[in-house]
């Protein structure tokens, strides 16, 4: 007990947040900077979802993750210590907006999935692709497998020309697992599979009979239908002005349209859709969707009202704003 | 007298050009998804060529006559080389005032053809500053070539399309119908001759014709932007802040204190010239004055220089406050000017980027944010002088509380402007956060002031400490706004920029020795400071 005690008295001081503060502009400012020599996915892993980094591979150094878990904990023993006293009642909603926003952000960075759907005008599907999740199946026993959902490889021998084709890559290149690419056509996923002892490397998109590497595929309980899709360009150029998508989804009996747009995303069942992109082919238009299941979205929101009316409190009630406007 | 006789030929310079260029200014045409009149584009192509918004000769005057094939225009020297190694390279003789004509380098450009597009074909981050200077002579050269006799060709390349009227629509100048050319060819063929009276006949009916089946705001646009370019708003107003800042020098380093209403009136008229810019470009896009850095530069001094004017009418005033606001505004107004010469700062936007309700709420409540925290910095400025002159007497619990108050106002607004931008990511990119350095800059500021606020209330640490950290903000300030723009990464393309480290390395240098200056000295005279 003497030592949770001692703990939330250490947790409690102002100091200790401000350390806090201070270690995450650090990491901010590094993992910044860091983004012109690598990829912004690295560097979010690197810097800011990592409980621990080494500077220049001797210092160690609180990771973002662990340093906004220390911020939670501290603005908690804040706030239940000064609970009570109505005078610090800006204050507390300011840092209960900051927990909010925190909680918000730990549930989308744990529980929130991504995916994609092509359309193409009339077409119906209710099947949405992964973004992160593959799907491996395969007949053969295998001893080992692991997934490396971006790689680089290098060249290990030439490919001899009377050589026969095979699928199993291992043979000719290594492979190295990098950190994911912003945009998810530039990452390259592979499975290596150990058989019989050998090392196979298969890519994404492998599919046969019995082996099969792919993004996994998620069925959602409704159908979606692209019932027209509208793009208009800026005059005289090929720069898209707008682009959006009519959408008609069937769930059960109800059909219902709606449009999805560029900072028009529609909210249904859980899901967003959100306008993404389009590949113009010579017949036809097909949109590209992103799908999100994020159940912290609205978290900011709730951030965002707290964190005026605790701040609107703080100016109007508790300051006395003719003190303060002096010059 | 002298200063009234010389803002009037401030004013006029912007003014004057012959009377056909009066008309062919005004003339409607599609460039780059933007209906705009000619003069938007001449200014463009002739300060992209000169680099010096001190022009020679007028950019319709100048744009007229080389794309109606006046030789003479050729061999105006109108091009801007500095580059020592751009002039032996093109092997031609250095002239004093460092500017070219079309004839003098072509044939140098001409026999270095094989290694430009070599050069072209490279990326652009192996290519060196020499030769990144030699690829800017390049498009120089390339504008008048494409533009040289553009009128009288019969291939035209470059995307610059005008109205067709009987066809309704925008097309390329070769390829308008029978009729419409006619207009045009007599237009340049009066031109040509000289001949004003039928000249203005048939523009007036070219130009009713066009504007009578373009859109009403189409319209409105096109006469805001002529007017824009016409009063030159942001060069008029920089050269008015610049002059107001010698006069405050004067004022305040030889007490001539008569000199204050001029001062004033200066001041006014800068402050106008930089309001209407503002308004005129809210009348042109039809979207807040917000949407790219150009923009937020120009947005935020003038809400800086709002301040000045209160202070100035409605305040004591206080001559360092004064002087040192001035030498900002001047500075800012300067850079926008750099930013604005030679680029289109009307582009149109990405869909993302074109929604009206995210660009006021967002970009004006983060912008606010900044302008307060730039405010604070130059308070702090004028904080650590007073306190250098020993001159703080009553003031120093006042204008702590300001300080305070002033420091929780901008993280409110700064903390709200980035969750607002975070709350956008979110309804158009579905996520809303992702570390990229543009978010990441707005939330140094926000934990920066954080760090600030909290560190007041710790025991360490006094109110002179709590100065410090404001002090400190203004570098925080200068990276979010600029720094990070630097990198060039990100989803915040439209923000990118470059050649501007030396500036941005300039201003922390000047903050360092500024508190070197101010405070280590005062530190050495052992004289103490005082501790609330």
């Amino acid at each position: 007990m003497k030592t949770i005690n001692n703990l939330i008295r250490f947790f409690n001081k102002n100091e200790i947040f401000c350390l806090m503060i201070l270690f995450f502009i650090i990491i901010i400012f590094v993992g910044t900077i860091s983004q012109k020599y690598i990829n912004i996915k690295s560097s979010q892993e690197i810097y800011f979802n990592s409980y621990f980094i080494c500077f220049f591979d001797i210092i160690p150094f609180p990771g973002g993750k662990l340093i906004l878990i220390l911020v939670f904990i501290n603005l908690i023993i804040r706030i239940i210590k000064t609970y009570l006293n109505i005078k610090k009642l800006s204050t507390n909603v300011i840092h209960f907006s900051i927990i909010v926003l925190l909680i918000g952000s730990f549930i989308t960075n744990k529980y929130s999935k991504e995916y994609t759907i092509y359309l193409a005008k009339n077409e119906k599907q209710n099947k949405i692709k992964s973004l992160d999740d593959f799907k491996f199946f395969t007949n053969y026993k295998i001893e080992e497998s692991k997934i490396f959902k971006n790689t680089d490889f290098s060249l290990k021998k030439k490919i001899k020309k009377t050589e026969k084709s095979e699928f199993n890559l291992s043979k000719y290149f290594d492979i190295k697992k990098i950190p994911l690419f912003i945009e998810n056509n530039e990452n390259l996923a592979f499975i290596i599979i150990k058989l019989n002892s050998i090392e196979y490397y298969i890519q994404e998109g492998f599919v046969s009979k019995d082996l099969r590497f792919e993004k996994e595929f998620k069925e959602i309980p409704f159908y979606i239908k692209l019932k027209e899709f509208k793009k208009i360009n800026h005059e005289g150029t090929n720069l898209p002005k707008s682009f959006k998508s009519y959408i008609i989804i069937k769930n059960n009996n109800l059909k219902k349209e709606y449009l999805i747009e560029m900072n028009k995303p529609l909210r249904y069942n859980g899901y967003t859709f959100y306008q993404t992109s389009f590949i113009e082919n010579k017949d036809n238009i097909i949109s590209i969707l992103t799908i999100s299941k994020d159940f912290g979205y609205f978290f900011p929101y709730l951030f965002f009202i707290l964190f005026v009316f605790g701040f609107l409190i703080h100016i109007f009630r508790i300051f006395n704003i003719k003190k303060y406007l002096i010059l | 007298m002298r200063v009234f006789f010389f803002l009037i030929l401030l004013f006029f310079s912007n003014l004057y050009c012959s009377e056909f260029s009066n008309y062919f200014e005004k003339l409607p045409i599609l460039k780059d998804g933007r209906v705009r009149p000619l003069s938007s584009f001449s200014s463009e192509c002739y300060y992209n060529i000169s680099e010096n918004f001190f022009s020679k000769s007028n950019h319709i005057d100048w744009f007229v006559s080389l794309t109606t094939g006046d030789e003479k225009i050729l061999n105006e020297k109108n091009i801007y080389i500095k580059n020592n190694y751009i002039i032996s390279l093109l092997d031609i003789k250095k002239n004093k005032n460092n500017y070219y004509s079309f004839n003098d380098i072509y044939f140098s450009i001409e026999k270095n053809k094989d290694y430009i597009i070599y050069l072209l074909n490279l990326n652009s981050e192996n290519i060196d500053e020499d030769q990144k200077n030699l690829l800017n002579i390049f498009k120089k050269t390339l504008i008048y070539i494409n533009f040289n006799n553009f009128f009288f060709k019969n291939n035209s390349s470059e995307n610059i399309f005008f109205y067709d009227y009987e066809r309704k629509k925008w097309v390329n100048f070769n390829n308008l119908s029978t009729n419409v050319l006619d207009i045009y060819i007599k237009i340049f063929d009066y031109y040509k001759k000289n001949d004003i009276k039928n000249f203005t006949k048939n523009f007036n009916f070219l130009y009713f014709k066009i504007t009578s089946n373009l859109k009403k705001n189409q319209i409105y646009s096109l006469k805001s932007e002529f007017f824009y370019n016409k009063i030159d708003t942001i060069k008029n107003s920089f050269f008015l802040y610049l002059l107001s800042l010698f006069i405050i020098f004067i004022i305040f380093f030889f007490n001539r204190f008569n000199l204050i209403k001029i001062f004033k009136l200066i001041f006014l008229l800068g402050f106008s010239f930089h309001f209407s810019s503002i308004l005129l470009r809210f009348f042109i896009t039809f979207r807040p004055p917000v949407s790219n850095l150009f923009e937020s530069i120009l947005f935020i001094n003038f809400m800086f220089s709002l301040t000045i004017l209160f202070y100035l009418f409605f305040r004591n005033l206080n001559k360092f406050y004064i002087f040192f606001s001035m030498l900002f505004v001047t500075i800012m107004q300067y850079v926008s000017l750099k930013f604005s010469l030679g680029n289109d700062t009307m582009y149109v936007l990405l869909p993302v980027l074109d929604t009206n309700f995210w660009l006021t709420i967002h970009v004006i409540t983060i912008s606010i944010g900044y302008f307060l925290c730039i405010f604070l910095g130059v308070l702090i400025h004028l904080f650590f002088y007073l306190l250098y002159q020993n001159n703080f007497n009553n003031l120093d619990n006042k204008f702590y509380n300001f300080l305070y108050f002033l420091c929780i106002l901008s993280l409110f607004f700064v903390f709200s402007g980035t969750v607002l931008g975070g709350i956008w990511a979110d309804q158009s990119w579905g996520r809303f956060w992702g570390w990229d350095p543009k978010e990441n800059g707005a939330l140094l500021i926000v934990l920066w002031l954080i760090f600030t606020l909290h560190l007041k209330y710790t025991n360490f640490f006094n109110n002179f400490i709590f100065s410090i950290c404001i002090f400190i903000n203004n570098i925080f300030v200068a990276i979010a706004w600029f720094g990070v723009n630097l990198l060039n990464t990100g989803l915040h393309s439209y923000g990118f920029v470059k050649n501007i480290e030396s500036g941005l390395f300039l201003f922390c240098l000047f903050e360092l020795f500024y508190f070197i200056f101010f405070i280590v000295l005062k530190k050495m005279k052992k004289l103490t400071f005082f501790k609330i």
